[in-house]
């Protein structure tokens, strides 16, 4: 592989990265080019002693992921992260698919929490404040009872939902220490 | 030399040399690659790395032999993970040549 070969096969699987990030390193690649070519050293030689760029490729684009989500969190920054750090066969497959499960049946509690905090505020008005609104909801029983219940239930929705929003923050966090922690071992690897 | 080893040495490597002597890039990886046989590429991914933990910084200096070029130096930041990782390797080392019976006292 020549010089050229090497830096247009990096910069196309560099695609994805901000344009700021690709051209600094085709820069530092450029530059080490250079130097060892003015060291008399061949484009062949230097090319070969710097390794695959794809997979050099992929794993700037996998820190640089990883370093996003940590900035910013975001469903969005995790996932490129992930999805970097599972091409590089960083992440354990079999880990992968119990994991979304759980995340996306957290992710199911804090919608039916949120339903739960709806319909009883719902419930809550209605037995309160709106007689229209309680008997078009066919509401039976003791009003008081009814006000009691909702205001029960509200609040162990709204609890609920704080919860789970802890949770899924608790899993981002550790997700992302997981990611980090695998990538820097098959860099370690990769160096040798 | 075994892969196990090299894993975690490279970065301490990396930011012992930095601290000695601010380098551009050819020339960290030249060093390196002199003592111990690495990908060398991946020495920039590391420095790039690095860069955004904020334990270097670069910048451009003039070159007789060419064009200007980036050096790298340790920051307050580098120079604290550099001693933390020396302690980490030097009490790492001295518990495995203790149970490789380097120590006489046993």
């Amino acid at each position: 592989m020549n010089r050229n070969e090497f830096l247009d096969k990096l910069e196309k699987n560099l695609r994805g990265l901000p344009k700021a990030d690709i051209e600094d390193t085709l820069f530092d690649y450029s530059e080490h080019f250079t130097i060892g070519f003015s060291k008399g050293r061949s484009e062949e030689e230097i090319a070969k002693s710097l390794g695959d760029p794809i997979t050099l490729a992929k794993q700037i684009k996998a820190t640089n992921f990883i370093q996003s989500a940590q900035d910013k969190s975001s469903v969005r920054n995790i996932t490129k992260a992930g999805i970097a750090c599972i091409g590089l066969g960083v992440v354990n497959i079999i880990f992968i698919v119990p994991l979304i499960a759980l995340v996306l049946a957290v992710v199911g509690v804090l919608i039916a929490s949120g339903v739960v905090v709806v319909a009883s505020l719902i419930a809550l008005i209605a037995s309160a404040f709106s007689q229209d609104l309680y008997s078009s909801l066919h509401m039976m029983g003791n009003r008081s009872v009814n006000i009691f219940l909702s205001l029960g239930t509200l609040c162990f929705g709204i609890l609920l939902s704080i919860a789970t929003c802890w949770i899924l923050d608790l899993f981002y966090k550790y997700i992302l220490k997981y990611l980090k922690w695998n990538l820097k071992a098959i860099i370690g690897k990769e160096s040798v | 030399m075994n892969i196990q080893f090299k894993k975690g040495v490279i970065e301490l490597c990396v930011l012992s040399i930095l601290q000695r002597k601010e380098c551009y890039g050819y020339e960290l990886v030249d060093r390196i690659s002199q003592k111990i046989i690495i990908s060398e590429g991946t020495i920039y991914p590391l420095l790039r790395r690095l860069k955004k933990e904020g334990c270097v910084t670069t910048y451009l200096k003039e070159s007789t032999e060419g064009p200007p070029r980036k050096y790298y130096k340790l920051t307050e930041e580098g120079i604290k993970m550099k001693d933390d990782l020396i302690k980490e390797w030097k009490l790492f080392t001295s518990n495995v040549n203790s149970l490789l019976g380097g120590d006489s006292n046993e």
